[in-house]
């Protein structure tokens, strides 16, 4: 961890913005792009495609673990299942490249739930 | 498991040990600091400075055997200020359920308190750390006087759930209140975050060590008289160690020589067993060491116990002959009925044990196991019977005391006598244990390990009655109804053998007729299932199988809900969360569908807040879920689906109706199930997205949530679940971000507030 | 990538604290890794920027850049700044000694 640069104090309000944005906090983010991430009537696709169209966004610019979780769970409650959140991974491979897909595909697989590594007792 | 007569069982019964069934005695000898002994040390300086930090909130007192730990802190215990809670850990402390009720006990020494606060029970696998710990620092942050909670001998505590509840309690130990550790090794508290925050005191080997003059008072006490070089020389070799010190001294005593190099206890243990063998042993009457080695072989000893066990008649006479000549003997009760020895000198004799008679032991342990079993003491019978590798011995009793120890909570006494079993490849040679360790696990939330044990449960054929009567066969089937492995129909056909082969006052009835009315109702037969539903409560509040009332009360409510009946199914809903809350069944996994079933009628009734409460409760109990049962797992989560819409909370029922999903597509074949599960999506899918929240955490995020609640690393939470750092963060981060929080801290309160943490 | 080439090569009108902002700003859209941020932030806070400046950059460039960007860029960033975000997800805040530790 680097030290303090001196005189320079990294305050509460910076600390907790940036920790949210690295947790890819809603709220935080709709302020500093000024618009809401999520339309609550949207008017072209319906929720769960929105959703899925998103992730297929995020996958191909490469995105943070945090923000796949965010956009999964956000297909999940809007009604995807776990079969359609995977074809998204499947249906970009030849436009992005395999490289992007499986830097993807491990975090997407934690955010639907697949414990890859756990022990079932 | 009568009552019993047996000399010198432990007299008064606390409330806590009630948590365990009628015949369940708490040890007194645990809850009170060792007597000390004419002739011992007064180790001022010490005391001294313990004296000086009264406000530590936590003490740790660490040093290998002999050297005084115990000694020091019950000298303390009558030094301070302090009102002292004492509790001496032993083996059987590895299960939450005990150590709580140990710990309960002795604070309301101290003080009468509510100990029903401190009941915990403990599926393996989860974790209480974090809830107990709480209570525990509630209970004593109420308590008039400051107490201080001592728990000797902590290195005995292997099990993680109690270290971790140890842990969490060193740092939140209340102002005024003291946790005071000894242990011969590192103790099971955080010791970098404790001294970061200057709140232990650490005494160890260095500390503890005598100097020549407190050398010399233990050498006087002892009867001897030695000039200064030579007992400087003694101080040298032995470096200070208590013990040793005043083993040279019996052996100085009784004609014996000074130890020359090597008596430390760092230094050659054969050579100081070589010491104390040729110099203090060996002028031992062979017929008492005889006695001696033998009766090592037990925790604790009495006189008629030591007679079966040396197949001899006057050990009564004998034990008291040998605490009068100090040879490391200590008496456990005023009426100097039972005793044990000092636990180095147990280790010595156990050794000279092992090189006399080794062929010896197994018999001995066989003859203690008879003993206790004759009165009416069978689960110290099965430590023995364990020990002396009697496999036949252990299952009976195994099998007659588990339902008990698992009604009463003691779930991981319960998980460590079956695994027993697994450890030696033993479990195809006993039936009974395999069907009932297979029923537990199930019950416990571990299907693979239930399957594994079916498996091996249903390939013996061999007869016999278990211990309520029963044929083995009435419990196979009971196994096979429970699992549900080849659907509904299969599961009827199961549940009316066990129904018919169970003998009348097993424990089993009340599941076996629920099982059978439930799959009248998978069946889409509501009428056939609710009168043998009804039987079933009936059934299960006769003999006290509890947790299967509740449930049939439950399925009832579903068929009451089913024609219209909302008031009728709110009611039973009511009977079966009074039977929970009164039987202290709040964290049984089979409770869970009661919840669910309360929801939906406060729901129905506009009741918001409560309705949330029992999903909220739900939740917690989400975990134990499994596929092991999986017709009861499917149907509770397909109720809290149906709860979670009727709050308008899409999410949440989506999140449940995922998991239901998994599970039935494992087991397809549940009647009705599958095609309810089907509806309710359809539904979901009509209906407006749900906002991400609480509800949306899943089973997975729910076992993470009462670890994250502890101060434990993401590396020592990954250990515990089997994952690794990285998985544990990232169900962290989606954790926090469903709680709307961004740090761990507030994620702990939130999860207090809403109810997902106990 | 090396040092400061710009002075040497191509003398530009920005102040130096400017320029600094300017490249990390550049940072954050072109997906750095967190390494690089250190050098960068440096440079910012030794040429007269504050922190504040910092995070205003960040805000600025949002829009432009988008959620992914500055949510990949704020782990590495905060770091450059002093602040460990890993750790502080971890961390559970001691509660004050009169306090039954939040419970």
């Amino acid at each position: 961890m680097r030290p303090r640069q001196q005189g320079h104090v990294v305050r509460a309000e910076h600390e907790d913005l940036l920790r949210k944005l690295a947790l890819n906090e809603e709220g935080v983010l709709a302020s500093l792009l000024g618009t809401e991430l999520i339309d609550g009537e949207p008017a072209g696709l319906d929720a769960k495609t929105a959703a899925l169209v998103r992730l297929a966004g995020l996958i191909a610019v490469g995105s943070a673990p945090a923000s796949y979780q965010w956009c999964v769970t956000t297909a999940l409650a809007a009604g995807a299942s776990d079969a359609e959140v995977v074809a998204v991974l499947a249906a970009l491979a030849p436009i992005v490249g395999s490289a992007r897909v499986n830097s993807a595909a491990p975090e997407i697989a934690l955010a639907i739930g697949c414990d890859l590594d756990r022990y079932d007792g | 498991m009568g009552v019993v007569e047996s000399p010198g069982a432990p007299a008064a019964q606390s409330d806590a040990a009630s948590w365990f069934g009628p015949s369940y005695l708490l040890e007194e000898s645990k809850l009170r600091p060792p007597t000390s002994r004419p002739g011992s040390v007064r180790r001022t300086g010490l005391l001294g400075r313990l004296r000086a930090s009264p406000d530590a909130p936590v003490v740790t007192v660490v040093g290998p055997p002999g050297y005084g730990k115990s000694a020091l802190l019950s000298q303390w215990a009558d030094d301070t200020a302090r009102r002292v809670a004492w509790v001496s850990i032993e083996d059987e402390d590895n299960d939450p359920a005990v150590l709580l009720a140990y710990i309960a006990a002795a604070l309301d020494r101290v003080q009468p308190i509510d100990v029903d606060v401190l009941r915990t029970r403990a599926p393996p696998g989860t974790s209480v750390a974090a809830t107990v710990a709480r209570r525990i620092a509630t209970t004593m942050a109420g308590m008039v006087d400051p107490v201080a909670l001592v728990l000797d001998h902590t290195e005995l505590l292997h099990n993680h759930q109690c270290r971790d509840a140890i842990a969490e309690l060193a740092v939140h130990v209340p102002s005024g209140g003291q946790l005071v550790l000894a242990s011969r090794g590192q103790p099971p508290v955080p010791l970098a975050t404790l001294r970061a925050r200057g709140s232990v005191m650490e005494i160890g080997v260095d500390d503890l060590a005598m100097d020549e003059p407190e050398a010399r008072v233990l050498i006087e006490g002892a009867g001897v008289e030695l000039a200064d070089s030579e007992l400087a020389e003694l101080v040298l070799h032995t470096e200070g160690w208590p013990v040793g010190l005043y083993l040279a001294a019996l052996a100085l005593r009784s004609g014996g020589r000074r130890p020359t190099a090597g008596v430390a206890f760092s230094g050659d243990d054969r050579l100081m067993a070589d010491y104390l063998r040729t110099e203090l042993l060996s002028r031992v009457p062979r017929g008492r060491m005889s006695f001696m080695t033998r009766t090592s072989v037990l925790e604790r000893m009495c006189g008629p116990l030591c007679d079966a066990v040396v197949d001899g008649t006057r050990s009564g006479r004998l034990l008291e002959a040998l605490e009068g000549s100090n040879l490391l003997l200590v008496p456990l009760d005023r009426r100097r009925e039972w005793y044990r020895y000092h636990k180095l000198f147990q280790q010595l004799l156990r050794a000279e044990l092992n090189q006399r008679e080794a062929d010896a032991v197994a018999e001995l342990h066989a003859r203690a196991a008879a003993w206790y079993e004759a009165n009416g003491l069978p689960e110290m019978a099965i430590t023995h019977a364990q020990a002396g590798g009697d496999a036949d011995r252990v299952a009976r009793l195994v099998t007659a005391c588990a339902l008990a120890a698992y009604a009463g909570g003691r779930l991981e006494t319960v998980d460590r006598w079956f695994q027993w079993f697994d450890d030696r490849g033993l479990i195809e040679r006993y039936p009974s244990v395999a069907v009932l360790g297979a029923v537990l696990r199930a019950v416990m939330g571990q299907p693979a390990a239930a399957e594994r044990w079916a498996a091996l449960g249903e390939r013996a054929s061999v007869g016999g009655m278990l211990p309520d009567g029963s044929p083995l066969a009435a419990w196979q089937a009971q196994l096979r109804a429970f699992l549900c492995r080849h659907g509904v129909r299969q599961m009827r056909r199961d549940a009316e053998l066990a129904r018919d082969g169970l003998a009348p006052g097993s424990q089993w009835l009340a599941s076996a007729l629920a099982l059978e009315g439930v799959s009248w109702l998978l069946d889409d037969e509501p009428e056939r299932a609710d009168p043998i539903l009804a039987q079933a409560v009936e059934v299960g509040l006769d003999v006290g199988a509890l947790p299967a009332a509740a449930a049939a009360l439950a399925e009832r409510g579903i068929v009451a809900i089913g024609r219209g009946d909302w008031a009728d199914g709110e009611a039973l809903a009511e009977h079966g969360i009074a039977i929970l809350r009164d039987g202290h069944l709040d964290d049984y996994g089979p409770g869970t569908i009661v919840h669910a079933l309360m929801a939906r009628t406060s729901a129905h009734r506009g009741d918001l807040p409560r309705a949330r409460e029992h999903l909220g409760h739900a939740a917690r109990l989400r975990p134990q879920l499994t596929y092991a049962m999986p017709s009861f797992a499917v149907q509770t989560l397909l109720e809290l689906a149906r709860g979670y819409l009727a709050l308008a909370d899409a999410a949440g029922a989506r999140v449940v109706l995922r998991e239901a999903g998994a599970i039935l597509r494992l087991r397809p074949d549940l009647g009705s199930l599958p095609r309810e599960a089907a509806e309710l999506r359809s539904t979901l899918d009509s209906l407006h997205v749900g906002s991400v929240g609480p509800s949306s955490l899943t089973t997975a995020e729910l076992r993470l949530v009462p670890l994250l609640s502890t101060h434990l690393s993401f590396r020592e939470i990954g250990d515990r679940l089997y994952v690794s750092r990285h998985t544990v963060k990232t169900q962290a981060i989606s954790v926090y971000r469903k709680l709307g929080v961004s740090s761990r801290s507030e994620a702990i309160e939130r999860v207090r507030a809403i109810g997902l943490l106990a | 990538m090396s040092h400061d080439t710009t002075s040497s090569i191509d003398p530009h009108g920005l102040n130096e604290r400017t320029a600094a902002l300017a490249c990390l700003a550049t940072l954050v859209a072109m997906h750095a890794g967190p390494s690089s941020y250190g050098r960068c932030v440096d440079r910012a806070l030794a040429a007269g920027a504050t922190v504040d400046d910092v995070i205003d950059t960040l805000k600025v460039v949002a829009p432009t850049v988008g959620l992914a960007r500055l949510v990949t860029a704020a782990p590495g960033l905060a770091l450059a700044l002093g602040y460990d975000i890993d750790a502080a997800l971890e961390a559970v805040d001691l509660a004050r000694p009169d306090e039954p530790g939040g419970l």
